[in-house]
Parts: C-alpha cells; sequence; structure tokens
C-alpha cells in the first residue's frame, strides 16, 4: 500500500491542500486519502480499464455517502477513484431490475478468445448480452457546427467519410439481418447527417428495409432553414427528430438556440415529433434542467421526449476539470427534482431494463420475440410524465406501482414457461385482471385511463399502443455514456445502443466512441475518402464552405422565435402544480425587435403571454388564466447579469465568427477550449 | 505510457511514408455483389499466426487484452487477436506490396513491435498466408452465420423448434401488410402537400381510390399513421 499512496506533487495536489473538500458534496468523494476509500463499504467488483494504458484491471464500485464511486488500481499508473452513480438507494433500486438478455445468434465476429480480451475483441462477438435495441449508422462526417466537446466530425485536413447509397442498404441490411431480433429502431446520424446530398433517399432506403422507428439525428438548423424538408423526411419515412438541445438559454445553447422555433414550427408543419437531446454538463447547463422539461411541455404538440445525457468524458482530461464537469444519471434527476421543487421526484424514475419485465409477458404469451431491453441498469433510466387536462403534472409512478406491476407479470411468465397455448391464455387473463390492484384510479390524470391502455398494449401484442400513451404524455429519459474513468465491462457488454460501421461490424456505442482509435475513427478512415480526392470531385468544396453561419438579429426578430421564448408558460408555477417558478424559468423581452412587424412587437408578445400559446397542446390542456400565468421574467437566464441583446449577437458575427454559435461570451463557464477562440464553441475564428 | 505513444507513432510514421508506394497509383479495388458495387479499402493482405509465445511474456488475460489493443493502434494492422491460453498472437494488416494505397507495414516490423513489448517470437512458430480481405472478412460480417438458437421467453427450445416455421411466415406477412400500410399512408400525406411532394401527390391522385382501409376497415388516422412510436433511444 505505501506504494500506491504517493502522491505526485502538482499543481492539483497543492490546490487539495489549500482546499477543504469535505465541505463540498460534489467533490469531497475525490479528494479521500486511499485507507478511507478502501474503508467504503464495496458493494460489487467489475472488469474495468485503465484511463491511461488501457490495460484491464479490476474496478470496486463502493458507497461513499450518498454517492457510489468506482475505484481502481493500475499498478503502472496507480489510483484512479470516479463517480458512478450519485444516489446510493436509487443504485440499489434501479440494480433490481438487471438482468442478461439474449445477444446474437449470428454475432457479425468471430473472436477466437470468445470475448475473453473485451472491450478489444468486438465487432460484436458471441459475448455480448443485449441484440441491438437502436442501431446508429453514420452517414457523413461533415458538420455545419464546429462545437468545442464534439469529436464526431471532419475538421480540416482529415479525410471524408460518406459512404454511397449501395454501402448505406449494404449497413441496413446488416442490421435487419440480425438474430434473433432483427434491429428495428435506427438512428441516422453524423457529423450532420442532413448534409449527406441524398439524406431522403436514405431515409426512404431504411424505411423499405423494414425499420420500424427512423431517428434523424440533426441540429434541426438545415430544417430550419428549409421547412419542406421535414414534410420529404416525414413522407420518407423518418418517425423522430433526434435534435440536440443543450438549454433554453442562449447561453446554455449557443448550438441551435435561434434556429429552434422554426425547426419546432416545420416539424408542427410536417405532422413529425422531436426527441429533445441536451447533453448536460455541470457548471455549463445543469441549472436549466427543469427549465428544459418545461419548454418541452409548452411544446409538447411536437415534443415527444427530453432524453438528457449526462457528458461522457472521453480522451484524457485533467482530473480537476473532469471533477467539476462530471454528473451521473442521479445527480441530473436529483437536479430536476430541485429545479421542479418535487413536481417530478427522483422516485418517480424507473430503470430502462424494468421495461423488459413487461415485454418478456408479451413474448411469453405471444411466443414471438420482442424487443428486449436488457441494457445495464446504470446506462438508463426514464419516467413519464402526464399533463392533465387542467395543466397538472402527474407523474406516471404517482399512480401506477411498477415495482409491483413487474413483479405481477414476471410470475406470470414464469408460470407460463412449458404450458400449452390454452394454459397461458388463462395465466394471462389472470394476469391482466390483476393489473388494476397497480393502478391508483385515484390519483390517475383525468385525461388518461392506464388500465385500458394496459390491456390494450397486452392484447395488440406490440407496443404500438404506446405511442398513444406517448401523445398524452412526455416521457423523460436519461442516457449516460461511459468514458475511460466509469468505464464497465458488464454495463458494455449489455449495451443495446449499437453502431454498424462500413466493415460490416457492429458495436456497442461505448466501445465505439471510447475506444474510437481501435474501431471508430480506425474503420471509418480505412473507407473515407482523402480529401484531395474530395475536393476534386466536389469543386469548391471546403471544410468552412459546410460551416452553418446564423444571422442571430433577424432570426430574433422572427415570429416563431419570439413566440417560443417569449410566450413560455411556467406550468410548475401553476397552483395546481404547487405554484413555485421552475429554476431558471425567463421569458424574453424583445424591446430591440424595432424592425418587426407591429403584430408580433413586444407590447403584443406581452399581451399574449395572459393567453395560451397556440402551439400549446390546446384540445387536452386549459388554458392557464392569467392569473395563473407566470408574468415575464426580465431576469438574465444565466444568473451571470450578462445582458443578451440583438445587437451584441450581431457585433459577434461581425467579429468574423464563422461557427454559428453566435456567442458573445469569450469566457463561457471557465471553459477553455484550447483552440483560442474567443466564443464558447471552439469555432474557427 | 509515453513510451508506447513514441513507439506506436514511430511504427504508424513508417506506415504512412508506404501508402501511395510505387504500383499502388491505379488502385482501384470493388466487389460486385447481386449487381451492387462495394468499393472495398484491400484486396489480398496477410494473416501471420506466432504460435508458441511464451505465457510468461504475455503476463496474464489482461495484459494480452492490452498487447491487442496496442497491436490494433498500428494503422496497418486490422484485426489482432492475443490469445493468453494458447498462446498465439494472430494479425491480419496491410503488407507491404499490397498494391493499394493506405499504410503498410512488413512482418518483420510487427515481429519488431512485439520486441518492444518484450513478446519475442519463435521463428519456427509463423505461419503467413495472403487473406482475401473480400471472401474471408467483409463477406462474412455481412452475413454472419448463426452460432447458436435461442427461444421466446416463457418457451421451450423443442417447442420453439416446432413452432419457428410459423412465426417466420407469419414475421413476413406482417412486414408485407406494414409496407402496403405505410405506402397507403404515404399517398395520403402526399396529397396533403402537394406543393413538395409534387410526383407523390401526382401518382397517388393516379392510383385507385380504395373504400376505407387497406383491408376494407375503418381507415387509420391520420395522427396514428406511421409515428408515435414509443421507443426513443434509450
Amino acid at each position: 500500500m505505501a506504494e500506491e499512496q504517493q502522491i505526485e506533487i502538482t499543481n492539483d495536489a497543492i490546490a487539495d491542500v489549500e482546499q477543504d473538500y469535505s465541505k463540498n458534496p460534489v467533490l469531497a468523494p475525490y479528494h479521500r486519502t486511499m485507507e478511507e476509500i478502501e474503508a467504503m463499504p464495496v458493494i460489487e467488483k467489475t472488469q474495468t480499464v485503465c484511463p491511461e494504458c488501457k490495460l484491464i484491471i479490476t474496478g470496486t464500485i463502493y458507497k461513499d455517502g450518498d454517492n457510489v464511486m468506482i475505484r481502481k488500481y493500475c499498478p503502472e499508473h496507480k489510483w484512479t477513484v470516479e463517480k458512478y452513480w450519485e444516489d446510493y438507494d436509487m443504485y440499489m433500486k434501479m440494480r433490481r431490475y438487471n438482468y442478461f438478455g439474449r445477444g446474437f445468434e449470428n454475432p457479425n465476429y468471430i473472436s477466437e478468445t470468445n470475448g475473453a480480451n473485451c472491450p478489444f475483441d468486438c465487432g460484436m462477438c458471441s459475448r455480448h448480452k443485449s441484440h441491438t435495441g437502436l442501431a446508429n449508422v453514420v452517414v457523413t462526417n461533415r458538420c455545419h457546427l464546429s462545437c468545442w466537446y464534439c469529436f464526431f466530425y471532419a475538421k480540416e485536413g482529415e479525410p471524408i467519410y460518406e459512404p454511397t447509397l449501395e454501402e448505406i442498404r449494404h449497413i441496413f441490411l446488416n442490421l435487419r439481418n440480425q438474430k434473433p431480433i432483427p434491429a428495428n429502431a435506427i438512428q441516422i446520424t453524423g457529423g450532420e447527417p442532413t448534409l449527406h446530398p441524398r439524406i431522403v433517399e436514405i431515409v426512404k432506403m431504411a424505411k423499405e428495409v423494414g425499420f420500424d422507428q427512423i431517428q434523424l439525428n440533426t441540429t434541426g438548423i438545415t430544417i430550419a432553414n428549409d421547412p419542406e424538408l421535414a414534410v420529404k423526411f416525414r413522407h420518407a419515412g423518418v418517425s423522430t427528430l433526434y435534435m440536440s438541445f443543450d438549454g433554453v438559454s442562449r447561453r446554455a445553447n449557443p448550438k441551435n438556440h435561434w434556429e429552434i422555433p422554426a425547426t419546432l414550427d416545420a416539424l408542427r408543419k410536417a405532422g413529425l415529433n422531436a426527441v429533445l437531446v441536451p447533453t448536460v454538463i455541470r457548471g455549463i447547463n445543469e441549472h436549466e434542467l427543469g427549465d428544459m422539461v418545461n419548454f418541452a411541455i409548452n411544446n409538447s404538440d411536437v415534443v415527444r421526449a427530453v432524453n438528457f445525457q449526462p457528458v461522457s468524458l472521453v480522451g484524457r482530461m485533467p482530473s480537476r476539470q473532469r471533477e467539476n464537469q462530471r454528473i451521473s444519471i442521479p445527480g441530473a434527476i436529483k437536479l430536476i427534482e430541485e429545479q421542479t421543487h418535487g413536481v417530478i421526484k427522483k422516485d418517480d424514475w424507473f430503470s430502462v431494463p424494468y421495461v423488459g419485465g413487461i415485454n418478456r409477458f408479451i413474448e411469453a404469451l405471444t411466443g414471438e420475440y420482442k424487443y428486449d431491453l436488457s441494457i445495464h441498469f446504470a446506462c438508463g433510466a426514464g419516467a413519464y410524465i402526464f399533463i392533465d387536462s387542467d395543466n397538472k403534472i402527474v407523474p406516471l409512478t404517482r399512480f401506477v406501482d411498477a415495482a409491483g406491476l413487474i413483479e405481477h407479470l414476471q410470475r406470470a411468465v414464469d408460470e407460463m414457461e412449458g404450458k400449452s397455448k390454452l394454459a397461458k391464455r388463462a395465466i394471462a387473463v389472470k394476469t391482466l385482471i390483476g393489473i388494476r390492484k397497480f393502478i391508483d384510479k385515484k390519483n390517475q390524470p383525468k385525461s388518461v385511463n392506464f388500465a385500458k391502455l394496459l390491456m390494450s398494449i397486452f392484447l395488440k401484442h406490440d407496443f404500438s399502443s404506446m405511442g398513444k400513451l406517448q401523445m398524452k404524455s412526455i416521457f423523460l429519459g436519461m442516457m449516460h455514456f461511459q468514458d475511460e474513468y466509469t468505464y464497465d465491462i458488464h454495463r458494455v457488454e449489455k449495451c443495446d445502443i449499437h453502431y454498424a460501421m462500413p466493415d460490416g461490424e457492429v458495436l456497442p456505442f461505448c466501445t465505439f466512441n471510447v475506444f474510437p482509435e481501435v474501431y471508430r475513427d480506425k474503420v471509418q478512415k480505412q473507407y473515407s475518402i482523402p480529401v484531395k480526392e474530395w475536393e476534386s470531385s466536389h469543386p469548391g468544396w471546403t471544410y468552412s464552405s459546410d460551416k452553418y453561419k446564423r444571422n442571430v438579429k433577424e432570426i430574433e426578430a422572427t415570429p416563431a422565435y419570439m413566440k417560443t421564448y417569449g410566450e413560455m408558460v411556467d406550468y410548475f408555477a401553476l397552483p395546481v402544480n404547487g405554484g413555485k417558478s421552475v429554476n431558471s424559468f425567463v421569458n424574453e423581452t424583445f424591446a430591440q425587435s424595432v424592425t418587426v412587424p407591429v403584430a408580433t412587437s413586444g407590447g403584443m408578445v406581452q399581451e399574449q403571454k395572459a393567453a395560451m400559446p397556440s402551439h400549446a397542446p390546446q384540445t387536452e390542456h386549459a388554458a392557464p388564466t392569467p392569473a395563473q400565468s407566470p408574468q415575464p421574467s426580465h431576469i438574465d437566464a444565466s444568473g451571470t447579469g450578462m445582458a443578451f441583446e440583438g445587437a451584441e449577437f450581431s457585433a459577434h458575427e461581425e467579429a468574423g465568427c464563422s461557427c454559428g454559435c453566435g456567442d458573445a461570451d469569450s469566457s463561457l463557464g471557465d471553459m477553455d477550449n484550447g483552440l483560442g477562440g474567443g466564443c464558447s464553441c471552439g469555432g474557427h475564428h | 505510457m509515453e513510451r508506447i505513444d513514441e513507439i506506436i507513432t514511430e511504427f504508424n510514421k513508417r506506415a504512412t511514408a508506404r501508402k501511395n508506394e510505387p504500383g499502388t497509383e491505379n488502385y482501384n479495388w470493388s466487389v460486385e455483389e447481386n449487381g451492387t458495387k462495394y468499393v472495398l479499402p484491400y484486396k489480398t493482405i496477410k494473416r501471420v499466426l506466432f504460435s508458441n509465445i511464451s505465457q510468461k511474456e504475455l503476463i496474464d488475460i489482461p495484459h494480452s487484452a492490452r498487447l491487442q489493443y496496442r497491436l490494433m493502434l498500428l494503422e496497418p494492422v486490422i484485426k489482432a487477436t492475443v490469445n493468453y491460453v494458447k498462446g498465439t498472437i494472430l494479425v491480419i494488416y496491410n503488407n507491404t506490396g499490397s498494391g493499394n494505397q493506405k499504410e503498410k507495414m512488413s512482418r518483420d516490423e510487427i515481429v519488431e513491435f512485439l520486441g518492444t513489448q518484450s513478446v519475442h517470437v519463435d521463428p519456427a512458430a509463423v505461419n503467413e498466408r495472403d487473406y482475401d480481405y473480400y471472401s474471408e472478412f467483409f463477406k462474412y460480417t455481412f452475413e454472419p452465420q448463426r452460432v447458436r438458437e435461442t427461444a421466446p421467453y416463457g418457451i421451450k427450445m423443442e417447442e420453439w423448434k416446432r413452432i419457428r416455421p410459423e412465426y417466420e411466415a407469419k414475421t413476413e406477412e406482417q412486414f408485407a401488410k406494414k409496407m402496403e400500410s405505410f405506402h397507403e399512408w404515404q399517398g395520403e400525406y402526399a396529397t396533403e402537400h402537394p406543393d413538395i411532394l409534387k410526383e407523390y401527390a401526382a401518382a397517388a391522385a393516379a392510383a385507385p381510390a380504395k373504400k376505407g382501409g387497406l383491408f376494407g376497415g375503418k381507415k387509420k388516422s391520420k395522427a396514428s399513421a406511421g409515428g408515435g412510436h414509443w421507443f426513443h433511444g434509450l
């Protein structure tokens, strides 16, 4: 132990001495002595990697107060201590639903070692425990933005990966050929997939080969500027836009804050829906989580879900920066509880493999394979919230005994095994009748008959009925991808979000992205086109010609922008929801917008604030009365006192920022992007 | 760590310098499968198997896995497998003289690299042969064989083997119905957006009108057709 406890004298070590971390609940678990850490109660052991040399080592998952931590020791690089899960009780609760799925009957890669060298035997091998739940297919590595935290687009000088239509079809067919359960949900991604010149045809092709759920992972910017594209996408078969959305305010979401209103409008007209996807980073946008939920409720006619993704700190990173930015699923969940004043509590969330209980029941009943969400419990969590006719926000768990229901169904699955068809049906009838006792009708939203909905799911034997549930609710999801510090091989071998590569291999998300040097980048490079060749086949093309430039002043004067950000209702501030304003809630003011038509001027917006926003779901939600509607606040959302005036943003644009971020602040969150740029996005200046 | 980074960089520099070695200027390899052309980065490359590797040098499975990772960091290495139990190292790599325009290395360089990792190769236990990238790798990954069979939950394997053909036929039938329904919805949707989807709208208008839905029942509502799936990326 003496050797293991040697401390390198670094600036961080000096700072440790100077600062008393015991008073900081976020940082304290990182700053204990090894004696203290080793005395903590151990929950379980796993296999992990050394973040420095990638040696496979044992990871010990232990309890440190309310936190669940992971510690690992590499003989060469000593100790790594990292936060794994920020709530011990929740960890133990979620852990109950863990189960092993079936993996592949026809794995794409035969590993001679049968996966003993996991995660470096990947391709994917026979050791893997889950089938593909969501398949990601990269159709280009070009992007119109240059976000500082993104590792997934071609930078200056890097080769272009943009497979042909035939190659993409080949990848799609590979996914559909998986056994026993073919991939049925696909996410077309990039780079920015809408930069692929044949993107509509790609979507069409995905539908024709049989994918039911087609998501387009996009910033939405292309659609904002070409709304007709949304109609073409919908017609071709896109089910959902999986759209980046890092916050409501400009400061938290420099990526697409300005374009979101026009994108949502285009989706409305096309009859498409969106999932908002915030990447959650402590110190950057974690104060707006509740506000993002409120934004989704305000746009629930078109927004079906918010899928929060706590940041994955991929790549080598100074420990101080890592400790400050790290946030895990329960960390984000607790912030939502705090920011919504308990309207959405941490107990309202369930782990993703929980849904497996419902699938297993339907499968046992019908004798047909169903989607098996057998991912690791620490990878994802979800909550359904219903917006009732009186605007009351009701999480599903307030009227459904979720744990009891799953145990009830699992008992039926066990009972059905080996029984005749008739006997299975008798068990099913008994089970379905028994479901009612798990539903509390008194607390159920008035607009929902959950027992009937469940019956319809079970009797129809598929999940299309869940679509109807979605129409009356918003799904809140959490998906925490791993990095080298938190890496847990037990998690990766159960992953069901997979990438299909051009060489035919299929990889779990957290192998593909955590070890890009041997998977993602390596294989994409093999199938990429060298820049010179790309330039000669695309005359006039340059890296910067792909980059998007926005006119902030012009966008902020549009009716869509003013309506979206100026007429939001704070649903959490309504008396029916407890009457406390959601954290960071603010409606924009548009005093600067002198050039816009009178009908949409600032004064008119103020008047309209007393009424229900026209795009809010009027059929199911009663309009808040003027008394209920919170008064618009003029407080700066960022809390920094920094004024976000159109003129300042324009000045930023005029100063030569070509990144499209529109950010006027050069020191956002004290994040030095290391690129020498003044703005936060790391774009080229 | 810095040392291994330097070693890898050095080997990759050498490999990159050989990218466009003489004779590669006109490389343009593709295969045709069912009338579709696939451009492949490699044609004939090499597969080398080093046997009789001392387990003492491989240390243990975790160190073997790390050696495998380090071999894969070499750009010309397409796949590597270090089997601690059998004491073998298998490397599929883009060899010098392979004629393509990718990074290349020689077998001697692989041996040299293993030497830097304190792993010594027995010259008498080296088995190298040509490796057809298309037929041995690419074709397999796109058409993998079944290595096991699992039954749905609640069903025993014997029962599953009996009902499986029925299940497969039903799945195909459901797919056909689903597509038919989707195409019908597409026609309706195109007529709602005639300016944007001109060509489809015209085709839908020309198609004979159907009574009710696809199977004569109640017409599917526009709101639920083709959308509303519950699965949102988790």
